[in-house]
C-alpha cells in the first residue's frame, strides 16, 4: 500500500504543478525598459552618454568611412603608401563613399541618428522628468543629429532626413519606412532649427565643469550653426553666391561670436599650448575627451599621440603627417608676410628663419630642438650622410625629413601626464570646433557680406595670437583694404596654417571648390637635406646637438626639393564631380525612391536643390 | 532491492587493475558487482560425470559478445522438454539419449539448432537477429518495431562508431547516414563537431541554430549535452528526419536526435572496458620559405621608389639558406587517450547500469589539453507488481585549455595563425633574444610571439561541469490491461569556470643587417614590452533547468487491430547566472592567480570590471499521439502537440503541431507475399507533419536597453574614466512574432531482398518552411538603423532525396561481410525572400531560386600576359578599367557583361541593365556556376568478417558545388597582411613577372584586382575521403577463457586517414588553410568483456 501512495503523491504533484503557468511567467533579466530609462533624469542621462560616444568625433577630426579628410588628401602630407587611393588619382566609383551606408546597421550614421531619435522620443513619451532636465536632455542629443546629418550632407547634399525612429515590423510599417531624399535646403534647414532648439535649451557652461567638461554647451550648439552655414553659403552649396546664405552665415557666426565670448571664450595666448589645457580650456568650443586610463573598460586614449611620433622605437611612434615641403613653405614670415614679400629674407637652405612662430610648433625639422622622451635639449637629425638617412639608424624614418609636432605632448609641457614609453595611453582632448575656428568663419562670412572691418579685426586676433609681428599698420602683416575676394584668401591661407593637420583643410578646399584648381597635378615635394661630403668636422655625429642651426645648415648641409611619393602612381586628379559623392549603389538597390547624384552614372538628384 | 551480497571477491582471478576499476564502478552505481565471479565460473564448471541414463547438459547462451543471456528458452526439438536460462546465462538439462537437437530462441536472436551429440556441456552464442520483425526503433517519446514504422528515422549503428577515437560524439556520426551533415570536430581538441538534417535554413540573425534538437531519454537536452557524452553510454540514436519530428512541435523543424542511454540488463553483471591510444597529425599547408616571400614582396614592390623596401641581392642569397617555418617548429604529433568502462545487471526485480569513460587528446602546440569524464549510473527496479520506478544520474567533467593570445583580437585560432603567417626569414629568436616580428611602422606596442607566450604559460582555460538527474515513475494499472501512466522528472545543471591569464613579455628588436638592413642582426636596437592582454579574467556561470512529464499510455491489441496511445504533458523551466571579471596589470612573473594582479594603473585609478548576464526561461507543452495498426499491414500514427514558450508575448505563446503518418506493409499482403518471393518486405510510408522552429532571441517582443556598460561611453572632465551608457539592446519590438511554421513531407519505401539480404532505403522530402523568422536585411530602407527583430517572413520549401541500399552476406561460414552505400541530394526554393527592391528582375534577384544560387563572382580571361595583350584589350576597348583601375601587365582581367543597372523599373518593377561599358565592377558579376555548395553526397560503408578479424571502413564524398582558393591565397587578404609581411602559400611563387610572364597567377603588385572573386582561382568542390577506418581482432574463445575473460578484442582504428581527392597544392584538406588543419588519427585499442 505504502507503494500506492508514493506513486499517488507524485502523481499529484506532477498535476499541480501542470496546471501552474506560472512557468511561462517570466521576465528579460538583463534588460532595462524604456520607461524606467526616461522617467529618470539619472538614467537618461547614461542613455545619452552612448549617443555622445558614438558621435564625438575622432582626433583630427572626422573623416568619411573611406577616410578621406586626412592630411594625406591634400598639401599638408602627401601620399606615402604604396597602394592606390582613388580619391587622389580620380578613380572614386559609385561604391566608394560609403558613409550613407550600405546595410542596415545599428552603428552607422542612420543607425546613429535612429538612437538620437529613439531617445528623443522615449523622453518625450514621458511625463515624470522634470522638464528643465528634459529639455538639457533632448537639446544635447538634438545637437547629435545636426551633427550627424552636417556629416551626410557635406558628402552627398540631401539625404533622408529622418527625425522620428521609424518603424520596420510588418508590410505596412517597411513601406511607409521608404523615403526618398530631402532635397540639400530642407536638410540645411532642418539642421538650423535643430541648432537653434539645440541653443535655446543648452546652459552656456555646465556646472561642475570638473565632471561635465565635454558636454555640448549653448557656444557650442551656435558655433556648429555657423559653420554649417557657412558651408551652406559657400560654393560648393552655393555656386551662383546667393548673398542670403552669406546673410544667414554671418549671423550665426556672428551670433556665437557673441554668446561664445559673452560665455568667456577666449584664444589660449600660447599658440603651442592649446591642446595643453583640458577642464576650461577657454578655447574649446567643442570637445572630444580622451583620458590615460588604461583598462579596457575605462580607456579612451587618443592615438594622435603614437601615431604621429616619430617611428624610434623609444618613443614608439607611428610617424604619420608627415609634413611636405609645400606645407612648410606656406607659413609667412615672422611679420605675417609670404616668404619673398616679407622684408625677413627667405631661403630655402634656412627655411626654418624668421617664420611665423606657429611654424615651430607644428612642424619639427632637421636640427630643430624637440624636447622629447624626458630628454630637454633633445635634437632632431634627419639629414642624410652619404646617401642615407642618419635617424633612427636609417630605418623608419620620415619620408620627407619632417614631422608633425602639432599637439604632441614633449617633456616640457607643464603637468604633462605622458609616459614616454606608453604615448598609446595618451588623453590629449580633441577639440573639433576651436574658438579660433568660430573667429575665422565669422571673418568669412563677414567679409562676404561686405563687413570688411570686422574680417580685419578677427584675423588679426588670429595673428596676433600666433606672435606675428604687429608691423607698423598694426595689420599684422594683413594687406591693407583688401577687397572681399582677397580677403576670402587671406582667410583660407591663414586657416591652412592655424589649423594645420586639424583635419579642415580638405574640407576648405571643397567647401571652396578648390581642389582641382590647388591640388591637381601635383605629388608633392620633399627636402633631401644632406650633410656636405667635404669641409664637415669629423665628429660631427657628437657635436652637433652645441651647434648654432644656422651655422649648421649653412656650413654642412645641402638641401635639395625633389618630388616625394611613389612615382608610379599618378598625380592628384580630383574630379569636379567629387564636390558631392555618389550614394552606394547597394543603397539604391536598398530602397528605389533614392535618385542617385548628378554627375554620376544614372543621376539624377541635384544636390544644388 | 534484492541484489545479494557474495564475499568471494578475493577467489576472482581478474588483473589488480580490474579490480580497481570495478570498485570504482561500484561505488558510482551504488550496486553490487560481485556476481561477477560466479557469472564467469559455469563456462569452466566441470560437469560432473554421472552413469545416468539419462544424459545432462549443462552450458552457457551468451550473446555475440560475450555476454550471459538470461530467459533463453532451451528446447528438445520435437519434444515439449525445456528449459530456459537462469540470469547468468546458464542453463541445465535432461537429454534423454544425448543424441537430440536443441533448439536455441530468444526474442531478438536468430533461432539456432545445436545437437547434443553426446556432449555434457554445450554453450551457445546467440546472434541477433538484424533484420528481424521484431527490431525496435526508438523514436519520440516511445520506441517502435520497425515495421511499423511511418516515419523517416535514420539509426545510427552504434557498433559502427564504437571505437572511434572522437572528441565529440556529433564526429563519430560523420558519414554514417544520407541526409546528415557532420561538419568539424577532428581538429582543435575539444571542438566539437555540428550536425544538421536536410538541408535546413534560417533567415533570423539574432539566435537560434540549424542544429537539430537533441532529446536525450525523453528529456530536451542542448547539443552540447550530446557531444559531451561518450559512445559506451548510448544505447541508441534515432535520427527523425520528417514529421517524425512534430512530437516535439515547435521545435522540431530541424529534425530531432533521440538518444537513448544504456541500463541494465536482466542477466549476471556484464563488465565492460574498452581503451584506446592514438596519435594525431595533419599535413600542414605549405608556406613560401624565405627567400620566395622576400622574392614575392620585391615583385609587389616593384614600382615603388622607396628602395629601401625592397630586399637586396645580399638578403635574398641569405635568406636562401636561413629560413624557418615557426608553426613547423611549434607543430608535432598529439596524442588522444580513451577508457571506457562499465558494468550491467540485474535480476527480474531490479537492474542497473554503470559507465565511466575518460576521453583525453593534447594538442599538437604544447599546453593546449582537453580531457572529459562522463559518468553514469542507473537503476530500474520494480516496486511493486504494478510499479517500476528508476533512478539516473549522470554527468561530465570536461576542461579544455588552449593559448592566450589576446594582441589584435582573441580569435582561437591566433595561435596556429601566428605561427603559420611568421614571416619565414624572420627567426624566433636571435642570440637567445625573441624577435619583434613587426616590421611595419604600427602605433603600437603590441605584437605576437607564439613562443613568448607559450613559455609565459598563458592560457585560455576552461572547466565544465554537468550533473543530470532523471527519475521516474511508472505504474501499470492493473484495472485496464495496457494502460500505465509515468512520472519522469530531469533536472540538469551546468557550472562552467573559465579562466583567462596573459601576462607580458620583452620583444628585441635589432639593428638588422644587409645592405637593406632586411636580416635580423646586430645590436639590440630597442626592447619592446609586449602585453598579451596583462590580465586575469573569470568568467563562472552556471545553469539550472528542470523537465517534468507526465505519461499516459495505453497499448490494446484485439484481434488484427493494434492500438497504442499516448498522452503527456511536458513542462521546463531554465534560469542561468554568469559573470565575467577581470583584474589588469600583473607584477613581473606573475603566477596564474588573482593575488598577483595590482588592479590598478600607476595613477591608482581601478582597473577591473564585473558583468552578470541572468537569464530565464519557461515553456509547457501536451502531447497527444495514437498509433495503429492492422495486421502489421496497415498502419497510421496521428500526432498532436500543443507549445508555449516564454520567447514569444503572452497573446502570442501558443502554437498547435499535428502530423499523420501512414504505412503500406505490401509484403504482408497475400497477393504479394505468394507471389513476389524474393522480396522479404515491402513498405510504403508517407508522413506530414508541422513543425517549427523558435529560431530568435527571447524578449524580443519587447523595447529594451542593455544595463549600465562601461566601454563605449564618453569621456568628460579631462582625464576621467569612460562614463557609463544605456544602450538600445532591442530597439524595434515586434510584439506579433510567433514560431515559423514547418510544414514536412515525407514519401518512402523500405524493402529488403532477397532472403533480407538486400536492403534498401528510399525517401524524397519536401519542406515547407513558411512564416519563418527573419532578419529583414534587404527589404527594409537602410535608413531604419536598427537591427530589426526577427519577423514572421520568409518562405523556404527545402526538398531532396535520400536512397540507402546494403547487401548483407557470408561467403562461407567463416567469412561474412556487409557493404551499405547512400547518396543524397537537396536543395531548396525560395518563394517569399528578404531582397533589395532594386534588384527586382535582375541575375541577383532570389525569388523562386534556390538559397545557393552559384558562384557569384566576375569571369576571368586570364593574365594580361604581354603588353601586347595589354594593347590588344585596350585597342578593343579604350575606357577599359577594373573597379576603376587601369588594366595593367601581369594583371588579372576580367569579361565586361554589363553596365549600369538603370535607375528606374519597366513597366512590370524589373530593373535592366545597359550594354557593356567598358568597366569592370560590381554590374559584371555574374553567378559562374550553378551551385555554390556541394548539393550530392554519398558514402559507403564497409565491414568483413573473416573469423576473428574484422574490418570496415566509411568513405564519404560529396558533390556539385564550386570552391575557390581563400583569399589569402591569392595573394594577401588584408592591406594588413600585406602591411606585416604575412607568409604566403607556395602556389603564388610561380607568379607572374616579366621574365616569367608564363606564370601561372598573376603579378603581385594588383593585389586588390587580382583577388577579387572570379573562376580564375576556381578550384573543384569534390571531396572524396576515407572518414573512419576499423580493423579488429577478437581474441579466440579459448585463450580468452584462459584468461578468465569472456572476450577479448583488440583493435586499429583511423579517424581521416586518406583523403582521395586534393585539388589543392597547398593544403591537404579542403578546410581553410590558416586554421588548425583537419587531423588524421590512428588509435590503436582494447576491448574486454568479462
Amino acid at each position: 500500500m505504502k507503494k500506492k501512495y508514493i506513486l499517488w503523491s507524485a502523481l499529484g504533484a506532477m498535476l499541480s504543478l501542470a496546471s501552474c503557468e506560472s512557468v511561462l511567467d517570466k521576465t528579460d533579466l538583463n534588460a532595462a525598459s524604456p520607461e524606467l530609462i526616461a522617467g529618470d533624469s539619472v538614467l537618461a542621462n547614461i542613455a545619452l552618454n552612448y549617443i555622445y560616444n558614438q558621435n564625438l568625433p575622432d582626433w583630427g577630426g572626422p573623416t568619411a568611412v573611406s577616410g578621406i579628410g586626412g592630411s594625406v588628401y591634400t598639401e599638408e602630407s602627401y601620399n606615402q603608401g604604396t597602394g592606390q587611393n582613388k580619391f587622389l588619382e580620380g578613380a572614386v566609383v559609385e561604391n566608394d563613399v560609403t558613409d550613407f551606408g550600405t546595410a542596415l546597421n545599428a552603428t552607422n550614421n542612420y543607425g546613429k541618428i535612429r538612437t538620437i531619435n529613439t531617445f528623443i522620443a522615449d523622453l518625450e513619451k514621458d511625463n515624470l522628468m522634470d522638464k528643465g532636465a528634459k529639455s538639457r536632455l533632448i537639446a544635447q542629443a538634438i545637437f547629435f543629429r545636426a551633427w550627424r546629418y552636417f556629416e551626410l550632407v557635406k558628402l552627398y547634399g540631401g539625404v533622408p532626413m529622418i527625425t522620428t525612429p521609424q518603424n520596420a515590423v510588418g508590410t505596412e510599417a517597411i513601406n511607409a519606412a521608404f523615403v526618398p531624399r530631402n532635397t540639400t535646403t530642407e536638410c540645411f534647414k532642418q539642421m538650423s532649427a535643430d541648432l537653434d532648439s539645440a541653443v535655446k535649451y543648452l546652459p552656456s557652461t555646465w556646472i561642475t565643469p570638473a565632471a561635465n567638461w565635454g558636454r555640448i554647451t549653448k557656444g557650442a550648439a551656435a558655433a556648429l550653426k555657423g559653420k554649417i552655414l557657412l558651408y551652406a553659403a559657400s560654393p560648393q552649396f552655393n555656386p551662383t553666391n546667393q548673398a542670403s546664405k552669406w546673410q544667414a552665415a554671418y549671423d550665426a557666426n556672428k551670433a556665437a561670436y557673441d554668446i561664445l565670448t559673452a560665455s568667456g571664450a577666449k584664444l589660449i595666448t600660447d599658440y603651442g599650448k592649446i591642446w595643453f589645457t583640458e577642464v576650461g580650456n577657454t578655447e574649446a568650443v567643442f570637445v572630444t575627451g580622451y583620458n590615460t586610463s588604461v583598462g579596457d573598460q575605462q580607456k579612451r586614449n587618443s592615438g594622435w599621440e603614437a601615431a604621429n611620433r616619430p617611428r624610434y622605437s623609444t618613443v614608439s611612434g607611428g610617424g604619420s603627417n608627415i609634413p611636405s615641403w609645400d606645407l612648410v613653405k606656406a607659413y609667412p614670415m615672422k611679420d605675417g608676410k609670404k616668404p619673398g614679400e616679407s622684408k625677413y629674407t627667405y631661403s630655402d637652405l634656412l627655411f626654418f628663419k624668421d617664420r611665423d612662430p606657429r611654424f615651430e610648433k607644428t612642424i619639427a625639422y632637421n636640427g630643430c630642438t624637440w624636447p622629447m622622451s624626458n630628454i630637454p635639449n633633445n635634437r632632431l637629425w634627419t639629414y642624410l650622410a652619404a646617401g642615407k638617412s642618419v635617424e633612427n639608424g636609417g630605418v623608419n624614418v620620415s619620408n620627407t625629413g619632417f614631422y608633425c609636432r602639432k599637439a604632441l605632448q614633449t617633456s616640457d609641457v607643464a603637468g604633462s601626464t605622458l609616459d614616454p614609453s606608453n604615448t598609446i595611453f595618451s588623453g590629449t582632448d580633441w577639440i573639433e570646433i576651436r574658438f579660433a575656428e568660430v573667429m575665422l568663419n565669422y571673418a568669412e562670412a563677414a567679409a562676404a557680406v561686405g563687413k570688411l572691418d570686422e574680417a580685419y579685426t578677427q584675423v588679426i586676433n588670429v595673428r596676433k595670437r600666433a606672435g606675428i609681428e604687429a608691423g607698423s599698420d598694426n595689420l599684422y602683416g594683413l594687406k591693407a583694404n583688401m577687397s572681399t575676394t582677397e580677403m576670402a584668401k587671406a582667410i583660407l591661407d591663414e586657416r591652412q596654417v592655424e589649423f594645420a593637420f586639424e583635419g579642415k583643410r580638405f574640407w576648405d578646399l571643397r567647401r571652396l571648390r578648390l581642389l582641382e584648381s590647388t591640388l591637381n597635378g601635383k605629388r608633392g615635394t620633399k627636402a633631401v637635406i644632406s650633410l656636405k661630403t667635404t669641409g664637415v668636422p669629423a665628429d660631427f655625429a657628437t657635436t652637433r646637438d652645441g651647434m648654432k642651426l644656422e651655422d649648421v645648415y649653412t656650413n654642412y648641409f645641402t638641401i635639395a626639393l625633389t618630388p616625394n611619393g611613389l612615382m608610379s602612381r599618378p598625380a592628384i586628379n580630383y574630379l569636379p564631380k567629387y564636390y558631392f559623392f555618389a550614394l552606394p549603389t547597394q543603397a539604391l538597390n536598398n530602397n528605389p525612391l533614392l535618385k542617385q547624384t548628378n554627375d554620376w552614372t544614372n543621376g539624377t538628384f541635384n544636390p544644388l536643390e | 532491492m534484492t541484489f545479494h551480497l557474495q564475499p568471494q571477491f578475493g577467489k576472482r582471478k581478474g588483473t589488480k587493475l580490474t579490480c580497481t576499476l570495478l570498485l570504482a564502478a561500484q561505488f558510482i552505481a551504488g550496486a553490487p558487482f560481485l556476481e561477477v565471479a560466479q557469472a564467469s565460473n559455469p563456462a569452466l564448471g566441470s560437469a560432473v560425470k554421472t552413469s545416468n541414463a539419462d544424459h545432462t547438459v549443462t552450458g552457457s547462451v551468451k550473446d555475440s559478445e560475450g555476454a550471459p543471456l538470461a530467459g533463453v528458452t532451451i528446447r528438445i526439438k520435437n519434444s515439449k522438454t525445456g528449459t530456459t536460462t537462469k540470469a547468468d546465462g546458464t542453463f541445465t538439462l535432461n537429454a534423454p539419449t544425448g543424441k537430440e537437437t536443441l533448439i536455441i530462441s530468444s526474442i531478438g536472436y536468430k533461432t539456432q539448432e545445436v545437437s547434443v551429440a553426446d556432449r555434457k556441456i554445450v554453450n551457445v552464442i546467440l546472434v541477433s537477429e538484424t533484420s528481424s520483425l521484431d527490431e525496435v526503433v526508438v523514436v519520440g517519446y516511445g520506441q517502435q518495431k520497425k515495421i511499423h514504422l511511418t516515419g523517416a528515422v535514420a539509426q545510427i549503428d552504434m557498433k559502427a562508431i564504437e571505437d572511434l577515437p572522437v572528441g565529440s560524439l556529433s564526429a563519430a556520426l560523420v558519414a554514417q547516414q544520407p541526409g546528415v551533415g557532420v561538419s568539424g570536430g577532428f581538429a582543435r581538441p575539444g571542438d566539437p563537431a555540428t550536425i544538421t538534417i536536410r538541408n535546413p535554413s534560417m533567415f533570423s540573425k539574432d539566435g537560434g541554430t540549424l542544429s537539430p534538437l537533441v532529446v536525450i531519454d525523453n528529456v530536451i537536452r542542448s547539443f552540447d549535452d550530446f557531444n559531451t557524452m561518450d559512445q559506451s553510454e548510448v544505447e541508441n540514436i534515432s535520427i527523425l528526419k520528417d514529421a517524425a519530428a512534430a512530437i516535439y512541435g515547435a521545435r522540431g523543424a530541424n529534425g530531432v536526435i533521440v538518444v537513448t542511454t544504456k541500463r541494465g540488463k536482466t542477466g549476471a553483471p556484464r563488465f565492460s572496458y574498452s581503451t584506446s591510444i592514438g596519435i594525431s597529425d595533419a599535413k600542414l599547408p605549405k608556406m613560401m620559405d624565405g627567400y620566395q616571400l622576400a622574392t614575392y614582396r620585391n615583385d609587389y614592390n616593384a614600382g615603388t621608389t622607396n628602395t629601401s623596401l625592397l630586399y637586396s641581392q645580399d638578403e635574398l642569397d641569405y635568406f636562401k639558406t636561413n629560413s624557418q617555418s615557426w608553426l613547423e617548429q611549434a607543430w608535432k604529433a598529439s596524442y588522444t587517450t580513451r577508457h571506457a568502462l562499465n558494468v550491467s545487471g540485474g535480476t527480474e526485480k531490479a537492474t542497473y547500469f554503470a559507465s565511466v569513460a575518460y576521453n583525453q587528446q593534447n594538442g599538437n602546440f604544447d599546453k593546449i589539453n582537453f580531457d572529459r569524464w562522463s559518468f553514469r549510473a542507473s537503476a530500474d527496479v520494480k516496486v511493486s507488481k504494478n510499479v517500476k520506478a528508476s533512478l539516473g544520474l549522470s554527468g561530465d567533467v570536461s576542461t579544455k585549455d588552449r593559448y592566450l593570445l589576446k594582441q589584435g583580437g582573441t580569435s582561437n585560432e591566433k595561435d596556429f595563425q601566428s605561427l603559420l603567417y611568421a614571416a619565414p626569414f624572420t627567426p624566433a629568436y636571435y642570440n637567445g633574444l625573441p624577435v619583434s616580428l613587426l616590421s611595419s611602422g604600427a602605433n603600437t606596442n603590441e605584437n605576437f610571439h607564439f613562443f613568448e607566450a607559450q613559455k609565459s604559460n598563458n592560457y585560455l582555460m576552461s572547466r565544465d561541469n554537468g550533473l543530470n538527474i532523471n527519475a521516474s515513475l511508472e505504474y501499470d494499472a492493473p484495472f485496464l490491461k495496457g494502460l500505465k501512466a509515468r512520472v519522469t522528472y530531469n533536472r540538469n545543471m551546468e557550472n562552467s569556470f573559465g579562466k583567462e591569464f596573459g601576462t607580458r613579455y620583452k620583444l628585441y628588436t635589432f639593428t638588422m643587417l644587409g645592405a637593406n638592413k632586411h636580416i635580423v642582426g646586430g645590436d639590440v636596437r630597442s626592447i619592446a614590452t609586449v602585453s598579451n592582454s596583462n590580465r586575469i579574467y573569470y568568467a563562472p556561470s552556471y545553469g539550472d533547468s528542470y523537465q517534468l512529464n507526465g505519461y499516459l499510455t495505453y497499448d490494446k491489441t484485439f484481434g488484427k487491430h493494434s492500438i497504442s496511445v499516448l498522452g503527456l504533458f511536458e513542462q521546463g523551466e531554465a534560469y542561468s547566472d554568469g559573470i565575467t571579471s577581470y583584474l589588469d596589470n600583473l607584477v613581473d612573473n606573475a603566477l596564474d592567480n588573482a593575488g598577483y594582479a595590482l588592479g590598478g594603473t600607476a595613477s591608482g585609478a581601478g582597473v577591473g570590471t564585473i558583468s552578470e548576464s541572468e537569464s530565464e526561461s519557461g515553456r509547457l507543452s501536451f502531447v497527444g499521439r495514437i498509433n495503429y495498426n492492422y495486421a502489421n499491414k496497415y498502419l497510421a500514427e496521428v500526432s498532436v502537440r500543443r507549445d508555449a514558450s516564454t520567447n514569444f508575448a503572452p497573446e502570442n505563446r501558443w502554437g498547435t503541431f499535428p502530423s499523420l503518418s501512414l504505412g503500406w506493409v505490401i509484403s504482408e499482403e497475400p497477393f504479394f507475399k505468394d507471389n513476389v518471393h524474393w522480396v522479404d518486405q515491402l513498405k510504403f510510408r508517407a508522413s506530414v507533419g508541422l513543425t517549427g522552429m523558435d529560431n530568435t532571441r527571447a524578449y524580443n517582443w519587447l523595447q529594451s536597453y542593455n544595463l549600465i556598460q562601461t566601454g563605449n561611453g564618453p569621456v568628460f572632465g579631462g582625464n576621467l574614466d569612460r562614463a557609463g551608457i544605456f544602450r538600445l539592446k532591442n530597439a524595434m519590438p515586434n510584439r506579433d512574432l510567433q514560431w515559423d511554421d514547418a510544414t514536412k513531407l515525407n514519401g518512402g519505401i523500405d524493402a529488403s531482398f532477397l532472403k533480407n539480404r538486400m536492403s534498401l532505403t528510399l525517401d524524397g522530402f519536401y519542406d515547407y518552411r513558411y512564416n519563418m523568422l527573419t532578419t529583414l536585411t534587404s527589404s527594409v530602407p537602410l535608413t531604419v538603423g536598427a537591427a530589426l527583430p526577427s519577423q514572421n517572413f520568409g518562405t523556404v520549401a527545402a526538398f531532396g532525396t535520400e536512397i540507402s541500399l546494403g547487401w548483407t552476406d557470408h561467403i562461407n561460414k567463416d567469412w561474412s561481410y556487409k557493404v551499405r552505400g547512400f547518396f543524397s541530394w537537396s536543395d531548396n526554393k525560395q518563394i517569399k525572400v528578404d531582397y533589395d527592391q532594386g534588384l527586382k528582375g535582375t541575375y541577383r534577384d532570389p525569388n523562386g531560386r534556390s538559397t545557393d544560387m552559384g558562384f557569384l563572382g566576375l569571369k576571368s580571361m586570364g593574365i594580361l600576359r604581354t603588353q601586347a595583350d595589354l594593347d590588344a584589350l585596350l585597342e578593343k576597348n579604350p575606357a577599359y578599367t577594373i573597379y576603376g583601375q587601369k588594366p595593367q601587365v601581369g594583371m588579372v582581367y576580367y569579361q565586361d557583361v554589363r553596365g549600369a543597372k538603370s535607375a528606374t523599373p519597366d513597366a512590370n518593377g524589373n530593373y535592366s541593365y545597359a550594354e557593356a561599358d567598358g568597366k569592370i565592377d560590381d554590374n559584371d558579376l555574374q553567378y559562374l556556376t550553378n551551385k555554390k555548395d556541394n548539393h550530392f553526397g554519398f558514402g559507403l560503408n564497409f565491414a568483413t568478417t573473416y573469423k576473428k578479424l574484422s574490418f570496415s571502413f566509411n568513405l564519404g564524398g560529396s558533390f556539385g558545388g564550386q570552391d575557390i582558393m581563400e583569399s589569402g591565397a591569392r595573394s594577401w587578404g588584408t592591406s594588413a597582411q600585406l602591411a606585416a609581411i604575412t607568409n604566403l602559400p607556395i602556389n603564388l611563387v610561380d607568379h607572374w613577372t616579366v621574365d616569367n610572364p608564363n606564370a601561372k597567377y598573376p603579378a603581385p603588385a594588383f593585389r586588390a584586382q587580382n583577388g577579387l572573386d572570379s573562376d580564375f582561382w576556381f578550384v573543384s568542390s569534390f571531396t572524396l575521403a576515407v572518414r573512419t577506418l576499423n580493423v579488429s581482432y577478437e581474441l579466440p574463445q579459448t585463450l580468452a577463457q584462459k584468461l578468465n575473460i569472456n572476450s577479448a578484442r583488440v583493435y586499429l582504428t583511423a579517424t581521416n586517414p586518406l583523403n582521395l581527392y586534393n585539388p589543392y597544392s597547398y593544403k591537404y584538406w579542403g578546410s581553410t588553410f590558416d586554421v588548425y588543419p583537419t587531423l588524421s588519427t590512428f588509435s590503436l585499442g582494447l576491448n574486454l568483456n568479462l
